[in-house]
C-alpha cells in the first residue's frame, strides 16, 4: 500500500515508503524526515539537504507544492490507480478529453478571434481579455478543433468562469 | 521641514516614502482603498485613512477625497509617488493652489513634458536630440524618399495617429519606400481613418538608457548617473541596472549633460528622469521625461548613496540640494529585479490571490522594496508589481551572482509570478555579457543557453516534491486505516486499501 508514483512535468518519480526513516525513490534508498511547520508548510530532509515546503490540493489527485521556491504541479497516484491509469490510456480513454479554459481572472471580453469548429494550433490567440488595464491573450493550451465558445465579446466575466473548450 | 506628509499611493512606492518620513521624524498618513486593507502600507504609517472602494478612480485617483483628506488631516504636503496623480497637471495645480507643498515639480513643468510632441519641439528648441524624422505628414512617394534620404535609412514609416505598434513599417532603401508608403498610407487608413504618414529614423537594436536628475527651487541642477532599463516586457521594464555596462565615460559626460539641459528647458525642480534610445554607435535620442520618482530608483540610490526620497522631500520644503555634482560618484553596481504577479508561460497575464507563503531575501547587499506580506491580496486593480529585488555589490559580475542567490531565496506561495522566469535572463549568456537592447525578451533570447545546473536542480526539486506528497499521502491512508480498525476493527480496509 506504501507505494506511489508521481507524475510532475518532466518526470514520473515511484517513490516506495519503508518505515519512519527509511524510504525507496525508484529503486533507490534514501533517508527521510518530515517536520510540520504549520497547515501547509513542511520541512523535508533527504539524505543530507534540508527542503522547505509549501502545498496545496488543487484537485483529488493533483497538488501545487513548492519546494526551496520551485513550484510543481504533481499528480500522485498509488501504484495500483497508476495500472488503472495507464491501461485507461493505453485503450485511449483518457485522450479524447475535452480541455477547458476558464477566465484566470475577471476582465472584459474585448475580441474572440476563433470560432466553434476551427482549427487550433497550441499556443495561438483564441480571445483577448481586458483586465488590470492590459489586454491579455487567452491562448489555446493544446492542438485541437474549438468545441465550445461561452461567451461573448464585450461580456464581463468572473474568474474562473468558462470560456472555451478545445477537443 | 513638514510635520505631515499624506501619501497618495499604495504598495511599495507608498511603503517607501514611509520610511523615508520616519527616518526624517516626519509624522507619515497613509490612504487605502477596500482592496488594499491587508497590504503593508497601512500598517506601517503613523496614521491611515479609508478612501473608498477598490477601483482606483474611487480611491487612489479620487482628487476631491484626496485634497479634502489632506486638510482635514493637517498635512502639509502631498507625496504622489509614481503613477495615479504624479505626472497629473490638473491634481498637481489644484494642490499649489490648496496651499499645501506637492512634492514633485511644479504643475508648469508638467505640462511642458507631459505630451510627447510638444516635449519633442522643447527638446529640439534646445537641441537636445530626438529621433531624427519629419515634422510633417509626407505628401508623395518622391517627397517622402528625398525625406528618408536625408534622415539616412533605415527609416520607420509611422501613421500620425497611430499607436500600439499598428501603422508602422521599416525601409531600409528608396526602393523599398514605394510599396511600403502605399501600405502604411492604407493600414492607416483602415485602422485609425487617418492616412497622415510621417517618416523617422529607425533605431536599430536600441537600448533604453535614462538619467536620474535632481533639481532644487534655487536653480541648481544634478544628475546621478544613468540606468540602463532594456529588459523589457509588454513595453515595461522589469530589470533596471547602474551604471550601463554600454555607457562609457565620454558617453556618460555628453547624456549627463543633455539632460540636465532637458531638465533646465522646462524650469524643473525636484527627482526626474530623461530617458533616451541609444543606438550600437552610443548615440542617443531623447524619448521622454518622467515628472517623479522612478520604480528603478532604488539602483542609483545604491551606486551613489543618495537617499532620493529624502532628497525630494527636501527640496520641495524648500531646501537647496545636499550634495554638489563632485561629491558623487559611481560606486560598485547595482541590479533591481521586479517581482510581477504574471505567468511568463503565458503572455505574462497578470495574476492574482492570496499569498500564502512569502519570506524575502536579505543578507549582504540585498535590499526588498515590496508593500505586501503573508496573507496579503495581490488584487485585480492595480499595477500586479509585488515587490523588487535590489542587488548590490563592487563589480556587475558580482551583482548578477548576488542576484541569483537572491532570487533562489524569494519564496512565493499562492500566486503565479515571474521569479524563474528573472532567473532565466539573469543566467542567460546575453545578460550576462551585456549583450542586448530592448528586444531581448520578444525575441527570446534569453533561450538560448538553459544552465545544466538549473536543470539538474529542477530533477532534485521534483523527487522531493514527489516524495514528500507520497509521504503526505501515506500518512492521510495510515491515519484513515486506524481510525477505521478502531472503530470497526475492520482488518480488510487495512490489507486492502
Amino acid at each position: 500500500m506504501n507505494e506511489f508514483i508521481v507524475t510532475s512535468q518532466n518526470a514520473k518519480n515511484k517513490i516506495t515508503i519503508i518505515d519512519e526513516k527509511s524510504l525507496e525513490l525508484n529503486g533507490e534508498l534514501k533517508n527521510y524526515q518530515l517536520i510540520e511547520i504549520s497547515n501547509s508548510k513542511y520541512l523535508l530532509k533527504i539524505e543530507n539537504r534540508f527542503y522547505h515546503i509549501d502545498y496545496r490540493k488543487a484537485d483529488t489527485e493533483a497538488f501545487e507544492i513548492s519546494v526551496n521556491n520551485k513550484l510543481h504541479n504533481v499528480k500522485i497516484r498509488t501504484a495500483l490507480q497508476e495500472k488503472a491509469f495507464v491501461l485507461l490510456e493505453k485503450a485511449g480513454v483518457n485522450k479524447d478529453s475535452e480541455s477547458l479554459t476558464k477566465s484566470p481572472m475577471p476582465g472584459l471580453v474585448l475580441k474572440i478571434l476563433k470560432n466553434s469548429g476551427e482549427n487550433v494550433k497550441k499556443g495561438e490567440t483564441i480571445l483577448i481579455l481586458e483586465a488590470m488595464k492590459m489586454e491579455n491573450e487567452i491562448k489555446a493550451s493544446l492542438d485541437g478543433v474549438v468545441s465550445n465558445i461561452f461567451i461573448k465579446a464585450g461580456q464581463a466575466v468572473e474568474k474562473n468562469l468558462n470560456l472555451f473548450s478545445i477537443k | 521641514m513638514f510635520k505631515k506628509i499624506l501619501i497618495a499611493n499604495r504598495g511599495e512606492i507608498a511603503v517607501r516614502i514611509i520610511k523615508a518620513c520616519k527616518e526624517l521624524g516626519i509624522t507619515s498618513a497613509a490612504v487605502y482603498s477596500d482592496a488594499d486593507i491587508t497590504s503593508l502600507h497601512t500598517r506601517l504609517a503613523d496614521e491611515s485613512y479609508h478612501l473608498g472602494g477598490s477601483p482606483a478612480t474611487e480611491s487612489y485617483l479620487n482628487k476631491t477625497k484626496i485634497l479634502e483628506l489632506a486638510k482635514s488631516i493637517g498635512a502639509d504636503a502631498i507625496h504622489p509617488g509614481y503613477g495615479f496623480f504624479s505626472e497629473n497637471a490638473d491634481f498637481i495645480e489644484s494642490v499649489e493652489k490648496s496651499g499645501i507643498t506637492f512634492i514633485g515639480p511644479s504643475s508648469k513643468s508638467v505640462k511642458m513634458m507631459g505630451s510627447k510632441t510638444a516635449a519633442r519641439n522643447l527638446m529640439t528648441n534646445c537641441k537636445v536630440p530626438v529621433v531624427p524624422g519629419t515634422t510633417e505628414a509626407i505628401a508623395d512617394v518622391d517627397s517622402g524618399i528625398a525625406a528618408a534620404e536625408k534622415i539616412g535609412y533605415p527609416v520607420l514609416l509611422k501613421a500620425a495617429a497611430g499607436g500600439g505598434g499598428k501603422g508602422m513599417r521599416k525601409v531600409s532603401s528608396s526602393d523599398e519606400f514605394k510599396n511600403a508608403f502605399e501600405s502604411t498610407k492604407r493600414e492607416a487608413l483602415k485602422s485609425f481613418a487617418n492616412d497622415d504618414i510621417y517618416i523617422e529614423k529607425f533605431i536599430e537594436n536600441p537600448k533604453h538608457i535614462e538619467v536620474q536628475i535632481i533639481a532644487d527651487k534655487h536653480g541648481n541642477y544634478r544628475h546621478v548617473f544613468e540606468r540602463e532599463c532594456s529588459i523589457q516586457r509588454r513595453h515595461q521594464k522589469i530589470i533596471e541596472e547602474s551604471p550601463s555596462a554600454f555607457v562609457d565615460e565620454a558617453t556618460r559626460r555628453r547624456i549627463t549633460a543633455e539632460a540636465i539641459k532637458a531638465a533646465k528647458a522646462c524650469d524643473y525642480f525636484n527627482a526626474g528622469t530623461i530617458e533616451f534610445l541609444m543606438d550600437a554607435n552610443r548615440e542617443f535620442y531623447f524619448l521622454e521625461m518622467n515628472t517623479r520618482i522612478q520604480v528603478e530608483h532604488p539602483v542609483t540610490e545604491l551606486i551613489s548613496g543618495i537617499d532620493l526620497v529624502k532628497e525630494q522631500i527636501s527640496i520641495a520644503a524648500g531646501n537647496k540640494i545636499s550634495f554638489e555634482q563632485d561629491d558623487i560618484k559611481i560606486n560598485g553596481y547595482a541590479l533591481e529585479c521586479r517581482i510581477y504577479a504574471e505567468d511568463p508561460d503565458n503572455g505574462f497575464l497578470p495574476s492574482t490571490g492570496k499569498l500564502y507563503a512569502y519570506t524575502e531575501p536579505n543578507g549582504i547587499g540585498v535590499r526588498v522594496d515590496s508593500g505586501f506580506s503573508e496573507g496579503s491580496e495581490i488584487s485585480i486593480y492595480y499595477d500586479p508589481m509585488i515587490a523588487k529585488l535590489i542587488c548590490y555589490d563592487s563589480s556587475r559580475d558580482k551583482a548578477i551572482e548576488r542576484m541569483k542567490r537572491a532570487l533562489d531565496e524569494f519564496s512565493i506561495f499562492g500566486v503565479t509570478n515571474n521569479i524563474n522566469f528573472l532567473k532565466q535572463i539573469i543566467n542567460s549568456s546575453g545578460f550576462v555579457e551585456g549583450n542586448y537592447d530592448i528586444n531581448f525578451i520578444d525575441n527570446k533570447n534569453y533561450q538560448m543557453d538553459i544552465n545544466d545546473n538549473v536543470l539538474a536542480k529542477s530533477s532534485e526539486y521534483e523527487e522531493a516534491a514527489a516524495i514528500f506528497i507520497s509521504l503526505v499521502k501515506s500518512m492521510q491512508v495510515n491515519k484513515k486505516a486506524a481510525n477505521s480498525l478502531q472503530s470497526t476493527n475492520n482488518w480488510w480496509t487495512q490489507n486492502h486499501e
